[in-house]
């Protein structure tokens, strides 16, 4: 984040769209114009425990209290790390997060999960949120601070004049929240049965796959918009994934010019239709690596799969894994002779930032793309 | 609880052993040990029976007062075979000299490894995700491989009482209690008693 014009902040009537990713983990930051910023999932920023988020608004010197809008996607790990403290240091924002985190059992959850004290960031900041939440009155609180369960259909957002804005969320469907119920309930069986007592050894929790919870979001931005695809997969099912918002009547209208590209760009993410149907040709395309030790995605046949829709796809990281140098040669011996694979967990900080006036009406064309960090384009992710 | 002079119920009693084999035989069991304390399966007693002229294994049962080598005077009834009492073992002196040490995170299991993060416990080099085969972690251990399971791996010089040094890794997942019902059910009261108040529902 070096350079004069990397630290300028977006004037009133610019859009920005900045796509934090290290290489395990997302965050999006969203100005839709006068001071209105939302920010979407978190993650660390480089070589800190603070959210990328706050620094980098820190960086172009804005305030946090400016986040009018916190939306946890999921509660995968990669995508919840630091996301309380956004929330506790913007104070006038409203919490958002999927409908399928209403549940009695994710509750059950996070609560079990305090009780264990182990570091599980899923839970442990939706604990955290909580406590923020019951600090700024409990039940008695304002409904402008949250938290909105979100659903397929839901406009969570909107403003009319100056520089009209509509965020639409498409998913989870009601399918897919009935399959999250169960994920979740299952989930914290997992947790707490087994057949022996061993089995029922407290651990971590760990969310299973496939992920239903997963808000995929439109923002409407006067006649353009933008498709923000979070973690949601494609499934075999038609009521859920992404078969069942191109399939939907009742979506917003219209074809979007950038594309966060679901789930790191992964197979099983893909969905022809999305391209055909709800975007532009040759539209933006910006992908957030997840690199966590030989499970790399975007693969580089993902890679050529994107770069067959669209050429301007850019990543937030290369999808490279590094190997820490042992300082001694007894332990880097002891670990080759143990280990089938290490890897250092990613730690780059990549961002890939897009603005535009409000204003302009010339499609992908007119966004100013400027790869920051670690950020590339998409074709050099695996070189 | 079983006397020194008890007659033995069968056969495979009689074969118990120390491992340090230095100091099998070298004194008389202390009148308070029991054979429970110091039941572990013989190895080497079949290899040390000429030296010190036991009938391991057979039926050839020594004369009743007989002296052995050691000194050791065997009272036995006619026909059970000799009663052999080892020393019990002095706590080992072993000496583990870590150099690097992380604390695991099992992230998944597969039929025969595991994928898992790793924080260094000295918080002196970066987190690491790193592959296991499931032989690395010890017959005892391997049900408590879970995805969510924590463990530590520690890296090192394991060093015995006669100095010899062995570059060792070990693996030692946690052993954190299973839950109780009542704590499921408190925590269930806790997130209930947490929903009314926040009006997450």
């Amino acid at each position: 984040m070096a350079g004069s014009s990397s630290s300028r902040k977006p004037d009133d009537d610019e859009i920005e769209i900045s796509i934090f990713g290290p290489g395990y983990g997302e965050c999006i930051l969203l100005h839709l114009g006068f001071g209105y910023w939302a920010a979407i999932d978190s993650c660390p920023a480089f070589n800190s425990s603070e959210p990328a988020a706050l620094h980098y608004l820190s960086s172009i010197g804005v305030d946090p209290e400016c986040i009018r809008l916190i939306l946890a996607t999921h509660w995968h790990d990669d995508h919840i790390r630091g996301i309380s403290d956004i929330f506790l240091a913007a104070k006038n924002s409203k919490f958002y997060c999927s409908a399928a985190l209403r549940s009695q059992e994710f509750t059950d959850l996070v609560i079990l999960s305090k009780k264990l004290m182990t570091d599980d960031p899923g839970t442990n900041e939706f604990n955290k949120v909580m406590r923020i939440l019951g600090e700024r009155g409990g039940r008695q609180r304002k409904a402008s601070i949250g938290p909105e369960f979100v659903i397929a259909g839901q406009v969570m957002a909107r403003r009319d004049q100056p520089l009209p804005f509509e965020l639409h969320a498409l998913s989870p469907s009601s399918a897919s929240l009935t399959l999250a119920f169960n994920e979740i309930k299952s989930c914290l069986e997992n947790t707490t049965a087994g057949k022996t007592v061993r089995q029922r050894t407290k651990k971590r929790i760990v969310a299973q796959e496939p992920n239903h919870v997963a808000i995929a979001l439109w923002l409407k931005l006067g006649d353009r918009a933008v498709l923000l695809g979070s973690d949601l997969e494609e499934s075999a099912n038609p009521s859920t994934g992404w078969t069942v918002i191109a399939d939907s009547l009742v979506r917003p209208s219209g074809r979007a010019d950038v594309f966060k590209i679901a789930h790191h760009g992964s197979e099983t993410a893909h969905q022809p239709r999305v391209w055909e149907e709800m975007l532009e040709d040759e539209s933006i395309a910006a992908v957030t690596p997840f690199i966590n030790g030989r499970l790399q995605i975007p693969s580089e046949s993902d890679v050529r799969r994107i770069l067959s829709c669209t050429r301007r796809a850019y990543i937030t990281s290369p999808v490279k894994t590094k190997r820490t140098r042992w300082a001694n040669k007894t332990v880097e011996k002891t670990i080759n002779d143990t280990v089938l694979s290490i890897y250092e967990f990613p730690q780059s900080t990549g961002q890939i930032r897009l603005r535009r006036k409000h204003s302009s009406s010339n499609g992908a064309a007119n966004w100013n793309v400027e790869l920051l960090g670690s950020a590339c384009e998409l074709h050099l992710a695996h070189k | 609880m079983t006397s020194r002079s008890s007659a033995l119920e069968s056969p495979s009693d009689m074969f118990y052993q120390s491992s340090n084999e230095a100091g099998l035989f070298d004194s008389e069991l202390p009148a308070s040990s029991t054979l429970e304390e110091t039941r572990r399966p013989l190895l080497y007693l079949e290899k040390l029976a000429p030296k010190y002229k036991l009938p391991v294994g057979t039926n050839n049962s020594p004369s009743p007062g007989a002296t052995y080598d050691n000194g050791m005077v065997l009272e036995l009834q006619d026909s059970a075979p000799p009663l052999v009492f080892p020393k019990p073992l002095p706590p080992q002196l072993d000496h583990f000299q870590p150099l690097q040490s992380w604390e695991g995170v099992v992230n998944n299991v597969e039929e025969h490894a595991f994928s898992t993060t790793l924080r260094d416990r000295l918080k002196k080099s970066p987190d690491q995700v790193a592959e296991f085969p499931l032989e690395e972690v010890s017959l005892v251990d391997r049900e408590l491989v879970h995805p969510g399971a924590i463990f530590y791996w520690d890296i090192g010089y394991s060093e015995d009482k006669t100095g010899q040094r062995i570059r060792a890794s070990l693996i030692k997942f946690r052993r954190l209690p299973a839950w109780t019902t009542r704590e499921i059910e408190n925590a269930k009261r806790d997130a209930s008693k947490m929903r009314e108040n926040l009006g997450w529902e």
